[in-house]
């Protein structure tokens, strides 16, 4: 017989973010109070540790634990978009959260489990990391115990997350129902040789799949609970959460639907169709009437996975790589706009209201100039980021034929316009009000954190090709070129 | 011998019992408690595919979802006393501090 390879340099990343939140525990032990806010430095340290192996790896196909993860260049790029929500919330977490060696490891654990299941290749890991991304994400989104709402966006995001777990879960029985496997390279031979036990258990399968991660993407219909969570946990963790899934759940879905359940066998398509038409329309609609500003994100949220969803609706390999660039343009423009708001609330969130941001520009011009850029290539005007990143899903939607998929990204686009420009209109307006509802200053960890989104939102929008060449590259690895 | 599928038949009942119980309960506990029947409805469901093909994939599967759902009720457990712990009734509806 043989022995499974386990092979550590596919999960090196991971081991690095592993063996960090362990020592962070360790040395918490020996502090006076068991806190400490020193150690999310430490946290930050072990995140860019693990983004600087990530060109390392990039050389090399590693596949590791007997064929369950894979570690190939579309699990790299999305690792990478992951870890810079990690870092973020490192970043921006020092000032509201009161970090300590908790915060740390249950942030550093549920970027571990994104970054295993973006290259888990086997129903079982697959599990595994959907899992360990969500029992860390739980905790944190009740991180801030005094307050009502943190408690609340827990609970509701405990309940929602555990029962999409569940219909996750009975989908993935199904698959291995249908064809007795449990290797999604297996799965996807079996179908094509027709060794299928019942076709209509595949069907069940991937439609229990695509509702199971549809709630972790925040998919209208299975929505509810995106804004409370987003509004009531922490922002850090917010701006964590939000892109670290979407990047994770967007792998999962295109590793198990696109390669794995051929399209023309297994019809999944007019199902992710529909759900990408539903949350483009109604996510819009509904960020409309926001006025909190972390509310609206969370709205504007939803109906970014719907852009993120028409990529996955195309079934192409193009339509692969526009998801893979968007992810990586909404990992900036979004974190970037949640710091802002995190740099300009205190402890307790005040004036997260749309209202109190009005006359910004002349108080904290630099905030509200990089807001303004945040949310133009949110609603991708040239030459951010969010523009190439919906070019190319149009693109890669009308050329496999969904025309009605293309004309609902335009109508959710000229929806969104309103509510992305109302704010930055605010902001320039000129306020008779000399009292601030801010803070005077932000944590400098904050600043960065806003300057280092501003340059990738202008760089990509600019140069996107930056991006879409190693992307390429993420494209032919999934679909084994 | 019972035919299998009578098991995914009751794997089905058991996994929609539990589905019905979290729409249609309020109290937390509850819905916690129909979310560990779906998932253990699936448990049932992985066994018997196991049985059919003969082979252990599905039982270590089992054991897995087993093992998580522990993590998970230990997790869910604490969040739910967290909530609980300054209101009078276990009642998810007057979780209501936000809204729109």
């Amino acid at each position: 017989m043989n022995f499974p390879v386990i092979n550590p340099l596919s999960v090196l990343p991971e081991i690095i973010l592993l063996a960090t939140s362990i020592v962070a525990l360790f040395i918490a032990l020996f502090l006076p109070d068991r806190r400490g806010h020193q150690l999310n430095y430490l946290g930050l340290v072990g995140v860019l540790a693990a983004i600087a192996v990530l060109p390392m790896l990039w050389a090399k196909v590693e596949v590791g634990f007997g064929g369950a993860i894979v570690s190939d260049h579309f699990a790299l790029a999305m690792d990478a978009a992951i870890l810079v929500s990690a870092l973020a919330a490192f970043l921006l977490g020092l000032r509201e959260v009161e970090p300590g060696a908790d915060y740390v490891a249950l942030v550093l654990w549920a970027a571990l489990g994104m970054m295993v299941l973006t290259s888990a290749v086997e129903l079982l890991s697959i599990f595994l990391g959907l899992e360990v991304l969500s029992l860390p994400l739980y905790v944190l989104a009740g991180f801030r115990r005094d307050r009502t709402t943190s408690k609340e966006a827990a609970m509701k995001y405990l309940l929602m997350g555990a029962f999409s777990s569940g219909i996750f879960l009975y989908g993935l029985a199904f698959l291995y129902g249908a064809t007795g496997k449990v290797s999604l390279a297996s799965i996807q031979a079996a179908i094509l040789q027709n060794f299928t036990s019942h076709p209509l258990f595949l069907e069940i399968g991937a439609g229990l799949v695509a509702v199971g991660l549809a709630f972790k993407l925040a998919l209208v219909p299975f929505h509810q609970w995106v804004p409370d969570v987003y509004e009531g946990s922490p922002t850090p963790v917010t701006a964590f959460m939000s892109v670290g899934t979407k990047a994770a759940a967007f792998g999962a879905l295109v590793r198990i639907l696109t390669v794995a359940l051929p399209a023309g066998i297994v019809h999944w398509q007019p199902l992710i169709a529909f759900l990408a038409v539903l949350t483009l329309l109604f996510g819009n609609l509904a960020a409309l009437r926001q006025t909190n500003m972390k509310r609206m994100l969370a709205y504007s949220g939803i109906a970014q996975a719907g852009y993120l969803v028409v990529a996955i609706a195309a079934n192409s390999q193009m339509g692969v790589g526009a998801g893979m660039f968007y992810v990586v343009a909404y990992a900036f423009m979004n974190i970037g706009a949640f710091a802002v708001v995190a740099a300009l609330s205190g402890q307790n969130e005040e004036g997260a209201e749309i209202a109190s941001y009005r006359g910004l520009a002349y108080r904290r011009p630099w905030l509200a100039v990089s807001m303004t850029v945040f949310l133009l290539a949110l609603a991708s005007i040239p030459p951010l980021v969010g523009f190439p990143g919906k070019f190319y899903i149009l693109r890669a939607a009308v050329s496999s034929g969904g025309v009605l998929l293309a004309i609902a990204i335009v109508v959710g686009t000229m929806i969104s316009l309103y509510y992305y420009l109302r704010p930055v209109l605010l902001m320039f307006t000129h306020s008779e009000e000399t009292e601030s509802p801010f803070p005077a200053t932000a944590h400098w960890t904050a600043h960065v954190t806003v300057g280092v989104m501003l340059a990738g939102t202008l760089v990509l929008g600019i140069l996107p090709g930056l991006l879409t060449g190693p992307l390429q590259n993420a494209v032919h690895a999934i679909y084994g070129l | 011998m019972v035919p299998l599928s009578y098991y995914l038949i009751l794997s089905a009942l058991l996994f929609s019992i539990g589905t019905v119980g979290v729409l249609v309960r309020r109290n937390p506990l509850q819905m916690f408690m129909s979310i560990e029947l779906m998932w253990n409805a699936v448990n049932l469901s992985f066994i018997t595919f196991a049985r059919q093909y003969t082979n252990m994939a599905g039982h270590v599967f089992v054991f897995l979802v087993i093992t998580v759902a522990a993590a998970e009720v230990a997790i869910g457990l604490a969040i739910i006393v967290v909530v609980f712990r300054t209101r009078e009734h276990a009642d998810v509806d007057e979780l209501n501090a936000m809204k729109g």
